[in-house]
C-alpha cells in the first residue's frame, strides 16, 4: 500500500544474535520467577552466567558494527485494516555500545547482589526483577520502530515500579514506586502523541522508514506536507518532538518531571546503580539521539533549555541533602541535564558520550555508597543499633575502616566534578564547549537568551564540586557519629569490590582518550557521529558554526570549568572539613536557612505539584463522583419516582374513576332494568338485549 | 454438516439445557451445574472448528463474505395493502462478530466456574444462566433485525432476575434500574426498527413476488439490480413488495422504498433533522445505553456491585460488547450517513466516557463500583475508535471489545476472590493483601497493569490503535479534532492513578483488614483454573495481534470504505 519498501529485511547472524542477547536476561527472569524459593540462589547465580554470556555476545558484535555497518532485520508484526506494523532490530554502533554497557553494569548489579540481597525475603524476586529490567532496557535500545520503543520504554517503567516498591510493605516504598510509573505516565502520553503525529503524516513508526519519510517531506505556506500527500500545520512538527521529548522528560527525570527520581531511592540500592543512575534514566538521551535528525530547531532549543534548568535545579537540590542516596539521585538529575544540554545544542555525540562516562562513575558512586550503607548495616545488626544507616549526619571518618570503598568513592567523585584525567572531565568539558559555541552562534542572529544555558552549564560545574567534597568530608572524614567507637565496621565482601574496582577503572580519563586533557581525541567520538537533521525547515550550515565556535572557546571552556570545581570544593571543604563549626551547627540541625530548605526540598516542587495537580484532580475526581450521584443519578431516580407516581395516578383514576363508571353504568343498567321491566313484564331476553346495548352505548362514549 | 448448522448448535444447544434444567427433578438438582459445564465445553469444541475453518478473506481485496450462515423463513405475513412481512431465522458471522462470538463461548464457561459454589436455588440459577448464554450467542450472530431484537430483549429476562434474586443487599434497586434503562434503550431500538421494516425491501423475495424469478431458484444479481431500479421508478405496486427485516438488505440505500421514513431524502426532516439521522441517533442512544456511554451509564455501577461475581463477569466481558457491537452493525452500517455526520459527537461521548469513567474510577472507594467505572472508561476507547472511521481506530475498537471482555472478566473474578473471603469491597479496609496472599497478588498486579494498558497485554495494542485512529481521522475535515485524541491519552494517566493508588493502599503497606477475623486463604486451584486461561490470553493477544487481526481486518476494511463512501453520498441533497 505505502511506498516504503522492503518491509521486510531478513535476519542476519549479527541480529539473531542480538536477539540471544533479549532473551538471555528474559530466560533469567522467567527462570527466577518459576523456581521454587529453595533454589532461589542457584537461580541467582546462574542469572549472573547469563548475564556473563549476554555481555560477551554483546561486546562480540560492538566489535562487528564498529566497523561502521549497521544491521538491520525487520518483519511485518500485523496489520491493522490496511496498514502494516513492522519491527526489527537496529543493531548500530551507539546501540551496541549501551547494549555492552547495560549487560556489564547489570552484570556488575548481578554479582554485587548476590552478597548485598543475601538475607532478603524478596531475593528470588529481586533477581526476577533485574532480568526483566535488563529484557526491556536492551529492547529499548535494540529495537528499530518507535512503537517497539514504547512498548519497552513502558516495560522499563513497570520493572522500575517493582524494583523501587521492592520493599513494598513500607509506606514510603509502595507510594515512591507508584508516584515514579505515573510520573513516567505522564511522559509516555507525549509520546503517544509524539508518535500518533508521525503515524498520521507518514503511516508508519519504522524510524529508518521515518528518516526517509521525514527527508521528502516539505514546507510550504506554513504548511508541512509528506511526499504521501498528508497536510497538517507547521506546528505540529514542533508539537511532534515536543511530545516525542517529553517522554523523554519523563523518564530520564528531567524539569518538570523530575520528582520521581529522589522518590526512587526507596529501591535497594544496586537497583539505584543500574536503574536510576546508569541506564534506564538514560534511556531518554538515548532516545532522543534515535529521534534526532526528526526534530526541528525550535525543539532542540527546548531541550536545551530545558536540559540547563534541569541541571541547575538538580545540582541545587543536591547541597543539602542528608540522605547519602539523595545526593547522588540528585546528582543524576543534573547530569542527565547536562546530556540534554548536548542534545539541544546539536552535539548529540557529546550527549552520548556524556551518558557513556557518567553510566559508569555513576554506577561506581551508587555501588559505593551501597557498601557504606551494607557496612553499617551489618554494624547496626550487630550491635542491636538502631540508626538511619543512609543519613550522612550519622557516617563520619569511614576512610580508615573501608579505604577501598573510600578510593573508589574518590575517584568516582573526582570524575562526576570533571577533573582533569578522569572520563567526566572529557564528557563534561565537550558539553559545555558546545553550550558556548551554540550560545554564540544563537546570540549573533539575536537570540541573546541562549546564553542562560552556558550561564547555568558553568554554575552547575561549581555547585556539583561543592556537594560531592560536601559529601566525601561528611562520609568518610572527621569523626564517627553513629556510635562511640566504629568496631564492628568493616569493609566490604570480594564480591562487592570487584565491581566497585572495574566500575572506577572505567572512570579514569585514558580509557576514554589517549589525551585526557582533550575529548577530541577520544576514540569514543570517532566511532559516533551526529546524524545530520533531515526535518524540514533545518539549516544545517549551522551545525558546522557552533562545531567551529565550540572548538575556538575549548582551551577557555576547559580553564574556566577547572577554576569553578576548585571553587566550589574549597568553598566545601572551608565548610564541611573535620571540627569546623559549621559542621557542628550543621550537625545539630541549626544550620537551615531559606536556601537550604529550598534546596533540601526539591524547590518545593512536590508541594507544587501536590496543590497544582494532585489536589485538583482529586476535587475534579470527586465532584465527578457527585456529578454522578447528585446529578444523573437523582434525574434517573426522579424518572422513576415520576414514572412509579404516574403509575399510581392510573391506579387510583383506575380503582375510582373507571370502576366508578363501570359500577355506575351497572347500577344505571340495573335501573333501567328495572324500568323496563316494568313495562316488559319480564320478557327476559329483551331485557338481556336491552342491557348489553346499554353497556356497549356507554363503553364506546367512554372510549 | 456440522458446518451448516454450527451456529444454530451453539444456540440451541444452552436453550433446550435450559428447558431440560428447568423440569430437572428435585433430587437432580445439583447436577445443573454439571450440565452448565458440559454445554459451554461442548461450546469451546464448537468454535474450535469454527475458528479452524473461518475463512478471513483475502488481504486488501475487500473478500470478505459471510459465513456459517443459515437462512429460514420464519415469519411471513400478507399484510394485504401494506405489503408482505418477511422475517428470517437468519444466521452468519464475518469478521465483525467472529471475535465476540469465540470471546463469549470462552467467558461463558468461565462465568460457570465461577458459578461453582453457588448453593442458593441452584436449578433456578443454572436454567436462567444457560438461557442467558444462548441468547448472548444469539444476538451476536443474528443478521435479521427482528430475531436481533428478540434475543437483545430476551437477554434482559435472565439478567433481571440473575441479579434480582442472587445479587447483593440493593439488589432490587440495580436491577430495576438495569430493567428500566435497558428497556428504554430498546424503545428507540424499537421504532427504528419499524420504521426501516416499513422503509426495505427484500429485493429477492420481492422479484419472485413480481414474476421475475420462481420460488425456490436463487435469484441472480441481474434480477436484483433489476428489481431495485423498478422500486426506485415506482414501477412495482405496494402490495406486491416484500419487506425485510433482513440486516444486510437493510444496508444497501437501493432496497429503500422511495419516499419511505428511512429513505435516503435528506429532506424530509423529523423532529428538526432528516429522518435517518434521527433514526441513527436513536439506535445510538439505545445501543449507548448497553456500552454504556456517559451520561446514560448510571445503572452499570450499581448493576455490577450487586450482582454476583459470575453475573458482573458476564455483564463486563460480555453483555456490554453487545452495545458497541450493535452500533457497528446496525447503526454505523445502516446508517452510515449518521455515523458520517455525528462523528465528532460519537467521539466526544468517547472521550467523555474515557475521561468521566476514569475520575470516578479515581474517587471510588469500593473496589467493585471502581473496576465497574474503568469498565466504562474502557469501553470509551471502543467508541473513540468506531467514531474514528480510519481502519486502524475500527480494528482498535474491536480490538478492544475482545480485550476487555478478557480483562474486565478477570478484573471481576479478583473482586470476587476477595468478597469470598472477607465478605467486604471496601479498599480502605484491606491493606497489604500481598502479604497474606501472594498469588492473588501476583494476578491482581498483572491484570491491574494488563487494564492500564501496559504493552504485552492485549489493552495496549487496542488502545494504541484507537489513538492511531483517532488522530488520523482527524486528516479528513470535519471529523474528529486532534484535541480529542490528545485528552484520550489523559485517561491513560488516570488509569495508572486509579489502579496504582489502589494496589497501594489494598495490597501493599503492613497487613491489616478491618472488621474481619477469619483465615485468608490464597487461591483455590478452581480460583486458578480461571486465571490462568484469561492471563495467557491477555499476554497472546498483546504480543501476538495478528490472531485476532487477521480475522477481522477485510472486515474492517470493508466497513469503513462502504461507511465513507455510503455516509458522504447519503448526505448529498439530491
Amino acid at each position: 500500500m505505502l511506498a516504503y519498501s522492503p518491509l521486510y529485511l531478513p535476519w542476519t547472524s549479527v541480529t539473531l544474535l542480538s536477539v540471544v542477547i533479549l532473551v538471555l536476561p528474559f530466560t533469567s527472569f522467567l527462570l527466577n520467577t518459576l523456581v521454587t524459593n529453595r533454589y532461589a540462589r542457584q537461580a541467582s547465580i546462574a542469572s549472573c552466567f547469563f548475564m556473563v554470556l549476554s555481555s560477551f555476545i554483546s561486546v562480540v558484535i560492538l566489535l562487528d558494527v564498529m566497523k561502521g555497518v549497521p544491521h538491520h532485520s525487520r518483519f511485518i508484526w500485523f496489520s491493522a485494516g490496511t496498514i502494516d506494523f513492522t519491527a526489527g532490530l537496529l543493531a548500530g554502533t551507539a546501540a551496541m555500545l549501551l547494549t555492552v554497557t547495560v549487560n556489564v553494569v547489570s552484570l556488575l548489579v548481578h554479582l554485587y547482589s548476590l552478597v548485598y540481597m543475601r538475607d532478603d525475603e524478596g531475593y528470588k524476586r529481586y533477581y526476577s526483577f533485574l532480568g526483566l529490567f535488563t529484557f526491556s532496557m536492551l529492547g529499548i535500545v535494540l529495537a528499530d520502530n518507535l512503537l517497539i520503543i514504547f512498548m519497552f520504554w513502558e516495560l522499563v517503567g513497570l520493572s522500575s515500579y517493582l524494583l523501587i516498591g521492592h520493599w513494598y510493605t513500607k509506606e514510603a516504598a509502595a507510594r515512591a514506586a507508584r508516584k515514579a510509573f505515573i510520573v513516567n505516565r505522564i511522559g509516555d502520553a507525549g509520546f503517544i502523541i509524539g508518535m500518533s503525529v508521525l503515524w498520521m503524516q507518514f503511516q508508519t513508526l519504522d524510524i529508518e522508514m521515518l528518516k526517509v519519510a521525514m527527508g521528502q517531506s516539505y514546507v510550504n505556506d506554513g504548511l508541512w506536507i509528506t511526499g504521501l500527500g498528508h497536510t497538517l500545520e507547521l506546528k505540529w512538527l514542533t508539537l511532534m518532538g515536543l511530545g516525542l521529548f517529553l517522554g523523554a522528560v519523563g523518564k530520564s527525570a528531567q524539569f518538570p518531571l523530575q520528582v520521581w527520581l529522589p522518590d526512587a531511592m526507596e529501591g535497594p540500592t544496586p537497583v539505584s546503580a543500574l536503574i536510576h543512575a546508569a541506564t534506564m534514566v538514560a534511556a531518554g538521551v538515548f532516545f532522543m539521539g534515535r529521534v534526532f535528525v526528526l526534530l526541528n530547531v525550535e525543539v532542540l532549543s527546548v531541550i536545551a533549555i530545558i536540559g540547563s534548568i534541569t541541571a541547575f535545579m538538580g545540582a541545587v537540590a543536591a547541597l543539602a541533602q542528608h540522605d547519602i542516596k539523595k545526593v547522588l539521585a540528585y546528582s543524576t538529575i543534573s547530569q542527565l541535564g547536562y546530556m540534554f544540554i548536548g542534545v539541544g545544542t546539536g552535539a548529540m555525540d557529546l550527549a552520548l558520550f556524556h551518558l557513556f562516562t557518567h553510566a559508569f562513575f555513576k554506577a561506581a558512586l551508587f555501588l559505593a555508597a551501597g557498601s557504606v550503607i551494607f557496612g553499617l548495616h551489618e554494624l547496626a545488626h550487630q550491635k542491636k543499633l538502631s540508626f538511619d544507616t543512609q543519613d550522612m549526619r550519622n557516617m563520619g571518618g569511614l576512610r580508615s575502616k573501608m579505604p577501598l570503598t573510600f578510593a573508589i568513592y574518590s575517584i568516582s567523585t573526582l570524575a562526576l566534578m570533571g577533573v582533569p584525567m578522569f572520563s567526566g572531565f572529557l564528557s563534561k568539558d565537550a558539553l559545555l564547549s558546545a553550550s558556548v559555541g551554540w550560545a554564540m552562534t544563537l546570540s549573533e542572529s539575536g537570540m541573546v537568551w541562549s546564553y542562560i544555558v552556558p550561564i547555568l552549564a558553568f554554575l552547575t560545574v561549581a555547585l556539583t564540586a561543592f556537594y560531592m567534597i560536601r559529601q566525601v568530608l561528611l562520609v568518610f572524614f572527621g569523626r564517627f557519629r553513629a556510635a562511640e567507637k566504629m568496631e564492628g565496621i568493616m569493609e566490604s565482601p570480594m564480591l562487592i569490590k570487584v565491581p566497585l574496582i572495574i566500575l572506577a577503572v572505567m572512570s579514569i580519563g585514558f580509557v576514554w582518550s589517549l589525551n585526557p586533557f582533550d575529548y577530541n581525541t577520544s576514540w569514543f567520538l570517532d566511532v559516533i557521529s551526529v546524524p545530520d537533521m533531515v526535518t524540514p525547515g533545518v539549516d544545517l550550515a549551522i551545525k558546522f558554526e557552533i562545531v567551529k565556535a565550540s572548538g575556538q572557546y575549548h582551551i577557555l571552556v576547559s580553564v574556566a570549568s577547572v577554576l569553578l570545581v576548585i571553587l566550589g570544593g574549597a568553598l566545601a571543604w572551608y565548610r564541611f572539613k573535620p571540627n569546623t563549626s559549621y559542621l557542628a551547627e550543621y550537625l545539630s540541625d541549626k544550620a537551615s536557612s531559606p536556601m537550604s530548605r529550598l534546596s533540601l526540598n526539591n524547590w518545593y516542587l512536590d508541594e507544587a505539584y501536590q496543590r497544582v495537580i494532585v489536589l485538583p484532580v482529586n476535587l475534579i475526581s470527586r465532584s465527578a463522583s457527585r456529578v454522578e450521584t447528585n446529578v444523573i443519578d437523582r434525574a434517573v431516580n426522579v424518572v422513576g419516582i415520576v414514572n412509579v407516581l404516574i403509575a399510581y395516578i392510573i391506579g387510583w383514576l383506575d380503582r375510582n374513576i373507571i370502576d366508578g363508571i363501570i359500577n355506575f353504568s351497572v347500577f344505571f343498567v340495573d335501573k333501567v332494568g328495572v324500568i323496563a321491566k316494568s313495562f316488559q313484564r319480564g320478557k327476559i331476553h329483551g331485557y338481556i338485549i336491552l342491557s348489553v346495548l346499554c353497556i356497549l352505548l356507554i363503553i364506546l362514549l367512554i372510549l | 454438516m456440522l458446518q451448516d448448522h454450527l451456529l444454530s448448535y451453539l444456540i440451541f444447544l444452552p436453550l433446550f439445557a435450559a428447558l431440560g434444567v428447568a423440569v430437572l427433578p428435585k433430587k437432580l438438582h445439583s447436577y445443573s451445574r454439571q450440565i452448565a459445564l458440559a454445554v459451554s465445553i461442548l461450546q469451546l469444541i464448537l468454535i474450535a472448528f469454527l475458528y479452524l475453518n473461518f475463512d478471513a478473506g483475502q488481504k486488501d481485496y475487500l473478500t470478505t463474505s459471510f459465513q456459517f450462515t443459515e437462512r429460514v423463513n420464519w415469519i411471513t405475513l400478507d399484510l394485504q395493502g401494506l405489503g408482505k412481512l418477511s422475517a428470517e431465522y437468519f444466521v452468519g458471522i464475518d469478521g465483525l462478530n467472529v471475535t465476540l462470538v469465540l470471546l463469549s463461548v470462552l467467558i461463558l464457561l468461565i462465568g460457570v466456574i465461577a458459578s461453582w459454589n453457588i448453593q442458593d436455588r441452584v436449578k433456578g440459577y443454572f436454567s436462567l444462566y444457560l438461557l442467558l448464554n444462548a441468547s448472548i450467542i444469539g444476538c451476536f450472530v443474528a443478521l435479521d433485525f427482528l430475531l436481533f431484537y428478540l434475543f437483545f430483549e430476551f437477554m434482559l429476562l435472565p439478567m433481571y432476575f440473575l441479579i434480582g434474586l442472587w445479587g447483593g443487599a440493593r439488589r432490587e434497586y440495580a436491577s430495576i434500574k438495569f430493567f428500566l434503562y435497558t428497556l428504554l434503550g430498546s424503545m428507540l431500538i424499537l421504532v427504528v426498527m419499524i420504521g426501516l421494516y416499513l422503509s426495505v425491501i427484500d429485493p429477492a423475495a420481492t422479484a419472485v413476488q413480481i414474476g421475475l424469478s420462481n420460488a425456490g431458484t436463487p435469484v441472480s444479481m441481474e434480477v436484483i439490480a433489476k428489481v431495485q431500479e423498478m422500486l426506485k421508478a415506482g414501477a412495482i405496486p405496494e402490495a406486491q413488495l416484500v419487506k425485510t427485516f433482513n440486516l444486510i438488505y437493510m444496508t444497501d440505500t437501493a432496497n429503500l422504498i422511495p419516499a419511505s421514513v428511512m429513505d435516503t431524502d435528506v429532506t424530509r426532516l423529523l423532529m428538526g433533522s432528516p429522518a435517518r439521522l434521527v433514526a441513527f441517533l436513536f439506535l445510538f442512544v439505545g445501543f449507548a445505553i448497553k456500552v454504556p456511554v456517559v451520561p446514560v451509564h448510571t445503572w452499570l455501577p450499581d448493576a455490577h456491585v450487586e450482582a454476583p461475581t459470575p453475573i458482573s463477569v458476564i455483564l463486563a466481558g460480555i453483555l456490554l460488547k453487545i452495545g458497541a457491537y450493535g452500533l457497528l452493525r446496525i447503526a454505523f452500517l445502516i446508517f452510515p450517513d449518521g455515523a458520517f455526520h455525528y462523528s465528532w459527537w460519537l467521539g466526544f461521548f468517547g472521550v467523555l466516557s474515557i475521561l468521566y469513567g476514569a475520575l470516578n474510577a479515581l474517587s471510588s472507594k469500593d473496589l467493585k463500583r471502581l473496576i465497574a467505572y474503568s469498565s466504562i472508561s474502557h469501553m470509551g476507547f471502543v467508541l473513540l475508535g468506531m467514531a474514528s472511521l480510519t481502519a486502524e481506530g475500527v480494528s482498535g475498537a474491536v480490538y478492544q471489545m475482545v480485550s476487555h471482555g478478557v480483562i474486565s472478566a478477570a478484573l471481576f473474578l479478583i473482586v470476587g476472590v476477595l468478597y469470598d473471603r472477607t465478605h467486604d469491597r471496601m479498599i480502605e479496609n484491606h491493606s497489604g493483601l500481598i502479604s497474606k496472599m501472594p498469588q492473588y497478588g501476583v494476578v491482581v498486579v498483572i491484570f491491574f497493569f494488563a487494564s492500564m494498558g501496559l504493552p504485552g497485554f492485549s489493552g495496549f495494542i487496542a488502545e494504541i490503535l484507537v489513538l492511531l485512529g483517532a488522530f488520523s481521522a482527524s486528516g479528513y475535515p470535519g471529523m474528529l479534532p486532534k484535541w480529542m485524541a490528545m485528552l484520550a491519552t489523559l485517561g491513560l494517566i488516570l488509569s495508572a492513578a486509579y489502579y496504582l493508588w489502589t494496589i497501594q493502599r489494598m495490597f501493599f503497606g503492613q497487613f491489616h483488614i478491618k472488621k474481619y477475623q477469619g483465615v485468608l486463604n490464597d487461591l483455590t486451584s478452581r480460583e486458578i483454573l480461571m486465571f490462568v486461561p484469561l492471563i495467557l490470553l491477555a499476554l497472546l493477544l498483546g504480543i501476538i495481534p495478528a490472531s485476532i487481526l487477521d480475522m477481522i481486518n477485510e472486515s474492517v476494511n470493508l466497513f469503513v470504505v462502504t461507511i465513507l463512501e455510503q455516509g458522504e453520498q447519503n448526505l448529498q441533497i439530491p
